[in-house]
C-alpha cells in the first residue's frame, strides 16, 4: 500500500475532473468501473483502455505517486496468463490453436495465452475509472458526497473515520516496533518478521484502541447522531456543467449497452475450461 | 436528545442507533489493522488462490475481538463497510464487490443477534467462544463464496475450478484459527481497556 500522503499528492490539481461535484464522480465510477466487464473482444478493450488514459491525462494525473496501486492488480493480470495458458483446455479448444507447447502435463497454448491476457487486461481496466476518482478527490469531499446521496450518518461517519485512523495504526505500529528493537527484537529478516508478529500484535491493537477511543469519547460529548449531519462548513453544490457532464454519462451508458446487446459487438469466445 | 431532533434521525439510522461514536470508532481502529495486515495477503498474491486464506486468517484475527469489544448488532456490518472503504480510497476496488461484499455480514449479524436473545445477552453470545466460531465460519463461507463469485464468474478469473473446494476448506480452517486468536486477544483487550 502507497502512502496516503503520496496517494492524495494528485488532489490538489486543478482540471475539469477535480472541479465536479462528487456525487457526480461517484455515479460515474459506479458506470465507467462497470461496464468494460461487458466486453472481451481485444479491439473494443483496446478501446477502454485509451478511453481511460485519456480520460486520466486530461485529468492531469500524475501517475507516478500512485503507481503502487497497479502493482497489486499486474500480479492478477500475470497470474491470469499463467492460469490462461496453462489450463487444461478441452482437446477441440487445443485442435484450434496454432501454436501448442507441451512439457509433461503442461499443455501451453496461443490462445490460452491471448485468453488470460484479454482476461487479465479487463481486471486493470477496471481499475482505471475508480483511480481517477480516488486520485481527483478528497476523501472527505467523496464521503460528504455519499452523505448528500442519502447515506445514513453512521456509514459516512465510518469513512471519515477509516481515513483518519488508518495513518494512525501505521505510526503506532513503527512506534512498538520501534520499542521492541531498543529491547533486542529484531525486523530484518524474513523469518525474524513472522516469529516476531505475535510480540507486535497485542501492543499494537491496545495501543491504538487506547488512542482512538479518546476522539470516540470527544465525538460522544458533542452530541453525535443526535441529529442530521447535512450542514457542512465547506459545502458543495450542483452546476451547470456536473449536469452536463451527468447528461452525457447517461447518453454515453445506453450507447454502451446498446453497441454490446442491440448491435452484439464487442464480444468474443472466452474459451473455459 | 430532544423529541424533534430524534425525529431527525432517519430511518436506516435507527438501526444503528445502539452504536456510539465510541463504538464505531473501536470498529474502524480493527478494520484498519486488518487492512495492514491484509498487506501479507497482497504480497502473496502470486500464489493466488492459495493466498486467500491469509485474507480470512486477518480477517477472523480483527473481527472477533471488534465484536467482542462492542457486542451490538451493526458492528460487524460496519467493519466490513469500513475495510471496503479502506481498500476503495487506499486500493482502487471495483465497484462491483461493494455490492457482493455489503451482503456478507448479515446472516452472522442475524445469528449473533438471534443467539444473544437465546442465551439472555449479547454479552454471554459475544463472548462464548463457540458462537464465535460458528458466527466466523459464517462470515467466512459467505465472504469467500462472494469473492470467488466476482474472481471467476464476474472478473472471468481462469482459475481451475476444481481449486475452488480445496482453497474453501482451507481456508474455513485458517478462518477459525484466526477467529480463535481473535477470541484470545479480544480477551485481553476487553479485561485492559475495561
Amino acid at each position: 500500500m502507497s502512502s496516503p500522503i503520496e496517494f492524495f499528492s494528485n488532489v490538489e490539481k486543478d482540471s475539469w475532473v477535480h472541479r465536479m461535484d462528487p456525487r457526480v464522480k461517484i455515479i460515474m465510477v459506479i458506470c465507467l468501473g462497470s461496464l468494460p466487464l461487458l466486453f472481451s473482444d481485444p479491439i473494443y478493450l483496446l478501446g477502454w483502455f485509451v478511453f481511460f488514459a485519456i480520460l486520466l491525462w486530461s485529468a492531469k494525473i500524475d501517475i507516478k505517486p500512485i503507481i503502487a496501486l497497479f502493482y497489486g492488480a499486474l500480479i492478477m493480470v500475470f497470474v491470469y496468463i499463467m492460469y490462461g495458458t496453462f489450463l487444461a483446455y478441452p482437446p477441440e479448444v487445443v485442435a484450434l490453436a496454432h501454436f501448442v507447447w507441451r512439457w509433461g502435463p503442461l499443455v501451453a497454448t496461443d490462445i490460452g495465452f491471448f485468453n488470460g491476457l484479454i482476461l487479465g487486461s479487463r481486471l486493470l481496466i477496471l481499475l482505471m475509472p475508480v483511480v481517477l476518482v480516488i486520485a481527483t478527490t478528497e476523501p472527505s469531499q467523496l464521503a460528504k458526497g455519499f452523505m448528500k446521496m442519502g447515506m445514513p450518518i453512521v456509514i459516512s461517519f465510518i469513512l471519515l473515520a477509516t481515513l483518519r485512523f488508518l495513518p494512525l495504526v501505521f505510526e503506532v505500529a513503527a512506534r512498538v516496533m520501534e520499542a521492541q528493537r531498543v529491547r533486542g527484537l529484531n525486523y530484518k529478516t524474513f523469518k525474524e518478521r513472522i516469529n516476531n508478529f505475535k510480540f507486535l500484535l497485542l501492543p499494537l491493537f491496545i495501543n491504538t484502541l487506547r488512542q482512538s477511543r479518546t476522539l470516540g469519547l470527544a465525538v460522544e460529548s458533542k452530541g453525535f447522531g443526535a441529529r442530521k449531519w447535512n450542514e457542512f462548513y465547506r459545502d458543495f453544490a450542483m452546476h451547470q456543467t456536473d449536469w452536463s457532464v451527468l447528461a452525457g454519462l447517461a447518453v454515453f451508458v445506453i450507447a454502451v449497452v446498446f453497441v454490446r446487446f442491440g448491435l452484439n459487438l464487442g464480444w468474443t469466445a472466452i474459451y473455459r475450461p | 436528545m430532544t423529541t424533534a431532533a430524534a425525529k431527525k434521525v432517519g430511518a436506516v439510522e435507527g438501526i444503528f442507533k445502539m452504536l456510539t461514536a465510541v463504538d464505531l470508532i473501536t470498529v474502524v481502529v480493527f478494520a484498519a489493522l486488518f487492512r495492514i495486515l491484509f498487506m501479507v495477503y497482497k504480497m502473496a498474491e502470486i500464489i493466488f488462490p492459495w493466498n486467500h486464506p491469509a485474507w480470512y486468517f486477518f480477517c477472523m484475527l480483527c473481527l472477533a475481538p471488534a465484536v467482542m469489544i462492542v457486542r451490538k448488532p451493526g458492528a460487524t456490518f460496519l467493519f466490513t463497510v469500513s475495510w471496503l472503504a479502506i481498500n476503495f480510497f487506499f486500493q482502487g476496488e471495483i465497484p462491483l464487490w461493494w455490492i457482493g461484499a455489503a451482503t456478507i455480514p448479515l446472516i452472522p449479524e442475524l445469528y449473533m443477534y438471534m443467539r444473544s436473545k437465546q442465551m439472555g445477552g449479547p454479552k454471554v453470545a459475544f463472548t462464548s467462544l463457540k458462537e464465535l466460531i460458528i458466527y466466523g465460519l459464517i462470515y467466512t463461507l459467505l465472504a469467500y463464496s462472494t469473492n470467488m463469485l466476482l474472481i471467476i464468474y464476474a472478473l472471468g478469473n481462469p482459475m481451475p475450478r476444481m481449486l475452488f473446494w480445496p482453497v474453501g476448506l482451507l481456508a474455513l480452517v485458517i478462518g477459525t484459527v484466526g477467529t480463535y486468536l481473535g477470541w484470545l486477544v479480544g480477551k485481553r483487550i476487553s479485561g485492559l481497556i475495561g
